[in-house]
């Protein structure tokens, strides 16, 4: 099997004073001063495949993985991190174009590369992340290779021990789980997976598999998929700003916990709750 | 050791006390009878250690007095606690039937005088909270550990505390100007506030660091200070080596300058805050704080110093200010560790020692060195140096760890204590000090002879002298039988 | 200008979605005459009242015989490929976010997630939603039709007036089999689209938690302050006795303290009960979206720089503990005597 996971690297936006929220005359919001972080989502869709990996491995299937990020070279310290989690192959494709609201582009790049350069069976990502906030990446892809798509997943394992390359995918529809065998190729695409946290690899896997070096290619040799993107799309940004999410926030003061609390109640809360 | 029964402890501290200040439930007594150091196999639901018999909430002196008198007639092993962030082990129930002692309920700020300087809580109150009313009112306390939102001041007082701005306040020992201790046999005993005194030794360090082997705190005064954090004058740069780090904080102490906040980050531990913009770099962090002349000429001062080292790249002060306003731990993030802890199996420990300017750099080479080829499954080993002296400074080692192939309870016998044991037998070796500021603990103690030298002898009478019953939080600090 | 609604039939949260999408055309489309609604379903049973919650009076629907993307897609592309409306709605839950990005890319328009107004003008719509974690709004302006929006998640609109219902309503049905059979769907590169082949087997196991959270009055939501699965239940208990929904941030969900379905926030729950109580919650907007529309809002915070405290009416800077617990002994005592009044 082979998989590409895609992931992207993102501020910690909960860390911005609220006073930062500055937007320029291009749209741009300077968040560099903030701790970056995988995307959540993100983070869970590398998490899963290295749980599939684990058992792929215990099977003897065969098996490759690919971390793709489209990013500046902060991005490398957690490529490099995947390779000592033996992910085979960190990938790195370098532009300074502003696609924070242009999905089209990522996906173009993402099927493209996955079509022409991998080969991939299964692409695996976040639904969304965090500064475009777009939840268009992984369908567009889809779309862009003409492969099924499943949302909400949650867990992959091989099916049939493996036989025939088949994949057995679980995910959470609207009010239920649903647990699908499925043939590849496909897209799958993560959103909230409860207890994915990415393990951490050792200092020795690091030095032993963690050294080798990012392939970075170029945003600019995706023709196809970029000419391609250009004719979908549609959506032009014209407007950013903050939202105000202010109220009165009027502080209770009391001795203890408890007088606050009887102060909350019996001032503000009493007369609400007997209305409900 | 006790010299009763289990139910005849709780059966006394019941009469002693009212008997909701007395709770044997078995999931409190499981969870008091570690801290921090046993976490990993706590979070894995394994306790090694004997659970207490009960834990008790003084409200008062005279209750601490009381219980600590009852428990030195039966010999009953007694655990102070506080804020309940300890690190090293000085939690840990280590006998049979102890009684762990919590003040925190003793939590009131009793006074804060702003003519004299002076701040007086009991043991209970939290440091975060004392410091938000300070500073409501334009003083603080200058004390600012990480642990800051959930340590309380007679732990802080009693693990010899220290905080991020130490370099220009001090550690605690050079705040706290007064204080209140109950000693084993119920004697109350208080230590005036005055500006100075020579009269005698000073016996306020016979309290401050004695992490309740030898007295109960449970009142404590601290000097406060005008807050003006308007003046802050922050420095952040990047640099290649340790080695030119602790020069340069060098240079600044001994030129007699004092920098609130003096750190120094090895690429390692920096990398897990600083990669956003220090990528494979160590970063240097200088903060000059008070009036606004002095801080700004202070400020202006080291930046001249490290203007002359090439290899110093200045970052814009933003990325660090951002950084120091979510360095604090709360009990979300410990809750959240533990989860990840759970999840992950990687866990992180840190061992704090001091030494002088010309063995810090060796010490510090030599044990990142050794744990890294001598320990297995280690993910990071790095550290930091945050608190600087005119004769040295310290170095804060951070390790974390893949705990496999063992079991949760052979965690600290496979991993945490042979990283200890290389940090402190380097640094003994080279004539620092083990313990820079989280105590000694309960697994420090098997080096605090070789720590002392021949003045382990006053160490030692100070135990014979206070606690001849040995009642004080057997294991901590003094070796166990 | 023209548009279509596109309803998931299949799903139990069809009730929600029909009065989503009739609040959001009523508040943004109400001068266009020509909407249709387009319903997928599954069971005959249900037919009419499917039907009967259409806010257009043509309704066409789509057999299917499970809710399947791959397939809806097709079917979708295949009925409208050839008259297409100039604007398509989709509801805000991941099933809607989905056909509204991929069936625009087949149909070659412009889609965008998550949405919560338009302006649709002589000139090219405009559209706002969320953006950086919902921290700022992002304003886009659409270029090329068919326009496929789906609406963000838990959007409510209150317009006021109710509509008069369609006096009657011209039904139009089809068979997705039959749509698909026809012709393949073709994607953007020529190829066809896949089909639902590549399943081979599934089951879906409905799950047993529910929640109440979208139309909860009063909701007790708690956060990582709790610490732990145990502080959690204690909150569920306390919110049990006084009568409120619990719900929860996302690191509790992640942790797994409680199931995913008490989510609040862009990725759960969008909530708006007369009274939301926060505990050990912090405010970052992500959470915040999902309570934004409470009437009040009272947060219980050690911190008093925790964002919530700024975004909020009331607020008590203490360990929620004490607090909760006091709160429920005035709730239970208020409700004891109410009890003996009558
Ligand atoms: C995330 C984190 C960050 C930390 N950062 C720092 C830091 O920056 N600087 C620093 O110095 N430490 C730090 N620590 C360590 C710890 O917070 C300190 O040692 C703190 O002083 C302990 O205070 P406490 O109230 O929590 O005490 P506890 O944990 O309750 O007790 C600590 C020790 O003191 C004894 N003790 C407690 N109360 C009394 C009393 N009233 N009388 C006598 N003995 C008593 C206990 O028996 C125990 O041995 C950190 C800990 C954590 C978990
Ligand atoms: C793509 C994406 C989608 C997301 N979607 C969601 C979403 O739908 N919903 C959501 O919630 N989050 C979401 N998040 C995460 C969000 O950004 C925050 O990380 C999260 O909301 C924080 O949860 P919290 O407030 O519980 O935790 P924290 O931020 O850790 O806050 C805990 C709070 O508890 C307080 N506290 C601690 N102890 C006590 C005590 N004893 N008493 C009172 N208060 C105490 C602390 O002061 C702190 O303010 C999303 C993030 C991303 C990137």
């Amino acid at each position: 099997m082979q998989i590409l996971a895609c992931f992207k690297v993102v501020p910690d936006l909960d860390q911005m004073p609220a006073g930062d929220w500055l937007v320029d005359d291009r749209f741009r919001v300077e968040t560099g001063y903030v701790k970056n972080m995988l995307n959540p989502y993100d983070e869970s869709a590398l998490e899963i495949t290295l749980r599939y990996a684990d058992q792929a491995r215990r099977g003897n299937l065969p098996l490759n993985l690919t971390a793709l990020t489209i990013g500046s070279k902060q991005a490398d310290t957690y490529l490099k991190t995947l390779y000592a989690l033996r992910y085979d192959k960190a990938v790195r494709v370098a532009s300074d174009r502003d696609i924070r609201f242009l999905p089209e582009i990522a996906a173009a790049v993402i099927s493209e590369y996955a079509a022409e350069k991998n080969r991939a069976d299964v692409l695996i990502m976040g639904m969304q992340s965090g500064v475009g906030d777009n939840a268009k990446t992984p369908l567009l892809t889809a779309e862009y290779l003409n492969w099924p798509c499943i949302t909400g997943v949650v867990a992959i394992e091989p099916a049939n021990n493996g036989t025939k390359n088949l994949l057995k995918v679980k995910s959470m529809v609207d009010s239920g789980i649903l647990e699908q065998t499925v043939r590849p190729p496909l897209v799958l695409a993560v959103s909230n997976a409860p207890g994915t946290y990415l393990r951490v690899p050792t200092l020795k896997d690091k030095v032993e598999y963690g050294k080798k070096p990012v392939e970075v290619q170029e945003m600019d040799n995706f023709k196809t998929g970029l000419a391609a993107a250009n004719t979908s799309g549609g959506c032009r940004l014209t407007g950013l700003k903050p939202i105000n999410h202010r109220r009165e926030g009027l502080i209770i003061d009391g001795e203890t916990a408890a007088e606050k609390a009887r102060i909350l109640y019996h001032s503000y809360l009493r007369e609400r709750l007997g209305k409900l | 050791m006790a010299s009763i029964s289990r139910e005849q402890i709780v059966e006394n501290l019941v009469k002693l006390l009212d008997e909701e200040k007395v709770v044997t439930d078995e999931q409190v007594l499981k969870d008091s009878s570690v801290d921090r150091f046993r976490r990993y196999e706590e979070i894995h639901g394994f306790y090694t250690q004997p659970l207490p018999a009960a834990v008790v909430y003084a409200g008062s002196k005279e209750d601490v007095a009381s219980i600590l008198k009852f428990a030195s007639e039966h010999s009953i092993n007694v655990v102070p606690r506080t804020g309940d962030s300890a690190t090293e082990g000085g939690l840990e129930t280590a006998v049979e039937h102890s009684i762990v002692l919590d003040g925190s309920g003793m939590n009131e700020i009793i006074s804060i005088d702003p003519y004299n300087m002076l701040a007086t809580c009991q043991c209970g109150a939290p440091l975060q909270d004392l410091e938000d009313r300070l500073r409501e009112q334009g003083y603080t306390t200058g004390h600012s550990p990480q642990s800051k939102p959930l340590a309380q001041l007679g732990g802080l007082v009693a693990t010899r505390s220290i905080g991020q701005f130490s370099t220009l306040y001090g550690g605690i020992e050079d705040m706290v100007v007064g204080l209140e201790a109950v000693f084993p046999n119920g004697e109350i005993t208080k230590i005036k506030n005055v500006p100075r005194r020579a009269a005698g030794p000073d016996i306020r360090h016979v309290i401050i660091g004695n992490e309740g082997a030898l007295c109960y705190i449970t009142e404590v005064t601290v000097k406060i200070y005008k807050y003006s954090p308007e003046n802050n004058y922050l420095l952040g740069y990047t640099l290649d080596n340790m080695k030119t780090g602790f020069e340069i904080l060098r240079e600044v102490m001994v030129n007699g300058y004092r920098p609130s906040v003096a750190r120094l980050y090895d690429e390692e531990d920096g990398s897990q805050h600083f990669s956003h913009f220090a990528e494979d770099k160590c970063v240097l962090i200088l903060m000059a704080e008070g009036p606004k002349p002095l801080a700004e000429a202070t400020g202006k001062a080291m930046e001249a110093i490290v203007e002359k080292y090439a290899e110093c790249e200045k970052v814009d002060h933003r990325l660090i200010q951002v950084w120091f306003d979510n360095l604090n731990w709360d009990v979300s993030k410990v809750a959240e560790e533990r989860e990840e802890i759970f999840a992950t199996k990687n866990i992180s420990n840190t061992t704090e020692i001091a030494a002088t300017w010309d063995k810090i750099y060796d010490i510090y080479k030599v044990c990142v060195e050794r744990i890294r080829t001598e320990i297995p499954d280690i993910t990071l080993i790095g550290g930091h140096s945050s608190h600087s002296y005119l004769n040295g400074t310290n170095m804060y080692f951070v390790y974390f760890y893949n705990v496999v192939d063992c079991s949760p309870e052979e965690e600290i016998s496979k991993y945490h204590l042979p990283i200890k044991r290389i940090i402190v037998e380097e640094t003994i070796k080279a004539g620092g000090s083990m313990c820079h500021h989280h105590g000694v603990g309960k697994h420090r103690t098997p080096w605090i002879k070789d720590e002392y030298g021949s003045s382990y002898y006053i160490l030692k009478t100070l135990k014979e002298a206070f606690d001849p019953e040995g009642i004080m939080n057997k294991g901590t600090i003094f070796p166990g039988e | 200008m023209t548009y279509a609604l596109v309803l998931n039939g299949c799903s139990k949260t069809y009730p929600d979605q029909a009065k989503a999408l009739t609040g959001f055309r009523d508040a943004f489309l109400a001068g266009f005459p020509q909407g249709k609604t387009i319903i997928i379903f599954n069971e005959e049973e249900k037919k009419q009242s499917l039907i009967n919650a259409s806010a257009t009076v043509l309704v066409e629907l789509i057999k299917v015989e499970r809710y399947q993307p791959e397939t809806v897609l097709t079917a979708l592309q295949n009925l409208e490929h050839e008259s297409c409306r100039d604007f398509y709605l989709f509801p805000g839950d991941q099933a809607g976010s989905e056909l509204s990005v991929r069936f625009a890319s087949r149909m070659g328009g412009s889609s965008l997630a998550n949405i919560y107004s338009l302006e649709a003008g002589a000139g090219s719509p405009v559209c706002r939603r969320a953006a950086y974690n919902n921290y700022l709004e992002a304003e886009f302006s659409l270029d090329r039709k068919p326009y496929c929006l789906s609406l963000q998640k838990g959007f409510s609109a209150h317009t006021g007036k109710e509509k008069p219902k369609p006096p009657e309503m011209k039904v139009i049905e089809h068979n997705a089999k039959e749509l698909n059979s026809n012709k393949a769907g073709t994607g953007i590169n020529g190829t066809g689209a896949p089909d639902d082949s590549f399943v081979l087997d599934y089951k879906y196991t409905e799950s047993d938690e529910t929640t109440n959270l979208e139309s909860a009055r009063f909701i007790l939501a708690a956060g990582r302050g709790v610490k732990n699965r145990s502080g959690l239940e204690k909150v569920e208990k306390t919110a049990a006795a006084i009568g409120a929904e619990v719900g929860v941030s996302r690191p509790v969900a992640m942790n797994a303290w409680a199931p995913l379905s008490k989510l609040i926030g862009v990725s759960g729950h969008m909530t708006g009960p007369e009274l939301c109580i926060t505990a050990g919650i912090s405010g970052a907007a992500a959470f915040y979206a999902g309570i934004e529309k409470s009437a009040c809002i009272a947060a219980i915070n050690t911190d008093p720089g925790a964002p919530i405290i700024r975004s909020s009416d009331l607020a008590i800077i203490d360990d929620y503990e004490p607090v909760l617990e006091e709160l429920e002994r005035l709730i239970m005592e208020n409700k004891r005597i109410e009890g003996e009044d009558r």
